[in-house]
């Protein structure tokens, strides 16, 4: 029968708001005279880090803690780890954990690469013996054998991260708590943490991850926990996770949407608009886009008023977060005159051609011969990344767009 | 790795089943570590190196020759001043520095305690270690000066070992409950100073116990160091022995200190990481 690595129940954890403790005997005294003197509690600054949280994860699964900063994620891993203690509920751990919640916290910057090596992983919780059958290992892993001499407060922050992460990387426990390790390093240090944690994870061991790195916990994990306010929000395939997550941090200042009661949207001589949307070409509104969805827009525009019909010239204008225009684009046929009425324009914009991010998308009506109307900023489009096509690659992808393009190769002379 | 308990149970309920000394014994290679680093980070860069450890006690026992063997003369027994005075202050040196560190340990080890779970009695027990190898330097300067000036050598003298035990388990007890109430409280770190000027006069190191008046005695062999460094410096010197209802009263203080610091220390370590 396999049993749950991981077993939690009820898990609360209370802070006091403010300065936790009485930082002076004085300060101690008082407010315990002040309590007598008033009968009941008067400290009501508590706050709820971790509020009810249960769940339990299985041997050898990849779990990702999602959310935002202060979300409960990171002190639900010092609970785990028992670093700090829950104020109600519990949690059972089967098997030996090793955590990992902050690279290189554990070194002494006069000491150097070689005692750091020994120091931290006597810490993780290895033996000397452990770490010593190790060394060449977590040296060669970590690239700075040059150095192993050296006082670590001589290195670069990449070698002192490098070696850190080496040594946790080593570790040899059936659990591994990872918070935050891949704002490490560079692209091929990123990517070989990346393999250790899936070799780590395909031995049949078990991981929690925290990161904002989306992309690296959609490659790594299959199940995902979104933690909100200390609760757990959502909990499922790391897919359905994250897109319920990303639809909800949309929800504030994001509008994929806009709608106006006729007369009251943005007008000007005989045209109005009415309407504003962005959807997957094959969803609806309010279904997240990635970099390799297919996008619609829509757009009800009023014709107004009498003849004769004026041509309409609609463009769409593409704008970065940045500010920069990326394109304008209008209907591939001659414009035409738009008798009066109610009118539904759709425009498809293919996959792999937006970078992840968000863009803003306004409109431009051109209309006879009138000074063309614009409107820059209508709806945005928050244009999430996807893990696929990135051949390892978990950093930001550089660049306005983000086509995907053929390429070939040919050997053309075998020297 | 294979030596930790496999199943462990997170609670928000403390319970102090033990002192924590077993957990100790399972990590005995990362205490070590950290009292290793301590002396090795010391002296690093340094010019004169190890040979600081032998400096402090020194200056200060040529303080004590020029005012207590000059000065006041006191009885040291036919003993080389010198001699009589470094045998006290050796001991003193080691529980004092060692309770004044392990009681600064968990304030200096804040960020580790914020990160990573291990045992927390690791810190003031590694102090203890390291003023443990500091004694351990002094005390090879002391032999050799005993061997030059000193009386012959006995084997009475293997009681240091005992001594130094229990005044190691006295410093670690102190040290620990210390560590813990600066935590709670950072007045305790005013103390400490104070603490040490008091006891180095309330100890008997630059004078003999006997000069202390006898209705003085019950209350002055309350401190657990008095009847240790009297009985340390007899073990070496041939001294008088300090009676042994103050060996008695001593050694119960000392494993007060040591259980009540232990304990003190257990019930407010899971505190520490939101506290720091």
């Amino acid at each position: 029968m396999s049993q749950n690595a991981i077993e939690i129940e009820h898990l609360t954890k209370r802070y006091r708001r403010g300065i936790w403790a009485h930082s002076t005997m004085r300060s101690a005294i008082a407010s315990s005279v002040r309590r007598l003197l008033q009968s009941g509690e008067v400290d009501s600054g508590w706050f709820e880090a971790l509020s009810d949280v249960t769940l339990s994860i299985g041997e050898g699964e990849s779990v990702a803690l999602i959310g935002d900063n202060g979300a409960g994620k990171s002190t639900l891993l010092k609970v785990l780890s028992g670093i700090t203690p829950p104020s109600a509920g519990r949690a059972v751990i089967n098997g030996r954990v090793g955590s990992l919640l902050e690279v290189g916290s554990g070194f002494h910057p006069d000491l150097t690469g070689r005692d750091n090596i020994f120091l931290n992983g006597l810490l993780l919780g290895m033996s000397r013996r452990d770490v010593r059958a190790r060394f060449d290992e977590i040296v060669d892993f970590s690239g700075v054998e040059a150095f192993i001499d050296t006082p670590v407060k001589r290195y670069s922050s990449g070698m002192y991260m490098r070696l850190a992460f080496a040594i946790a990387a080593h570790l040899d426990t059936e659990i591994l708590f990872v918070d935050e390790v891949l704002a490490v390093g560079d692209v091929s240090f990123q990517q070989k943490c990346l393999d250790r944690m899936n070799q780590f994870s395909g031995s049949g061991r078990t991981i929690v991850f925290v990161s904002h790195n989306l992309t690296a916990v959609e490659a790594l994990c299959g199940r995902s926990i979104l933690i909100e306010k200390g609760r757990v929000a959502a909990d499922g395939p790391t897919r359905d996770v994250l897109n319920q997550y990303l639809r909800r941090q949309g929800g504030e200042g994001t509008f994929d949407r806009v709608t106006f009661e006729p007369g009251q949207g943005p007008s000007r001589g005989r045209l109005e608009i009415l309407a504003a949307s962005v959807r997957p070409a094959n969803g609806s509104i309010g279904e997240p886009i990635d970099v390799k969805t297919d996008i619609v827009f829509e757009f009800t525009i009023r014709r107004k008023g009498g003849e004769p019909s004026p041509v309409v010239a609609p463009s769409i204008i593409v704008t970065t977060s940045g500010g920069e225009l990326l394109f304008t684009v209008g209907p591939l046929e001659p414009n035409v005159a738009w008798p009066a009425g109610t009118y539904l324009l759709r425009c498809h914009l293919p996959g792999n051609l937006l970078n992840n991010g968000r863009y803003s998308v306004g409109l431009y009506l051109g209309e006879d011969d009138l000074e063309p109307f614009t409107i820059p900023h209508l709806i945005d489009i928050d244009v999430l990344d996807n893990a696929e096509d990135r051949f390892g690659w978990y950093d930001e992808w550089p660049g306005l767009i983000r086509p995907r393009l053929e390429w070939e190769r040919q050997r053309i002379n075998p020297q | 790795m294979a030596k930790y308990p496999v199943t462990t149970l997170i609670e928000a309920k403390s319970r102090i089943a033990d002192l924590g000394l077993l957990a100790l014994v399972r990590r005995a290679d990362l205490l070590l570590f950290f009292a290793l680093r301590d002396i090795k980070v010391r002296y690093q860069q340094t010019f004169f190196g190890v040979l600081w450890a032998l400096f402090h006690p020194l200056v200060m026992l040529g303080m004590f020759w020029l005012i207590f063997g000059r000065i006041v003369r006191v009885d040291t027994g036919g003993i080389p001043y010198p001699l009589f005075g470094l045998a006290g202050l050796i001991l003193w040196n080691m529980f004092m520095q060692g309770v004044t560190a392990a009681a600064n340990s968990l304030h200096n080890h804040q960020d580790l305690i914020k990160k990573i779970y291990f045992p927390r009695l690791i810190l003031p027990f590694s102090a203890i270690f390291t003023s443990f190898i500091d004694f351990l330097i002094a005390l090879t300067l002391l032999f050799c000066l005993l061997l030059l000036f000193g009386p012959a050598l006995e084997l009475r003298l293997l009681w240091i070992i005992p001594i130094v035990a229990i005044t190691a388990m006295a410093g670690a007890g102190f040290g620990a409950a210390l560590a813990a109430l600066t935590v709670l409280f950072r007045d305790v770190r005013q103390i400490i100073p104070l603490i040490a000027q008091i006891g180095l006069l309330a100890t008997p190191i630059a004078y003999p116990a006997s000069m202390v008046p006898d209705a003085l005695k019950p209350v002055y062999y309350l401190n657990p160091m008095a009847g240790l460094v009297a009985a340390f410096r007899a073990a070496l010197l041939g001294t008088e022995m300090p009676p042994t209802s103050a060996m008695i009263q001593g050694l119960a203080v000392a494993v007060l200190l040591f259980v009540g610091g232990l304990l003190l220390f257990r019930y407010l370590e899971r505190k520490f990481a939101d506290i720091l």
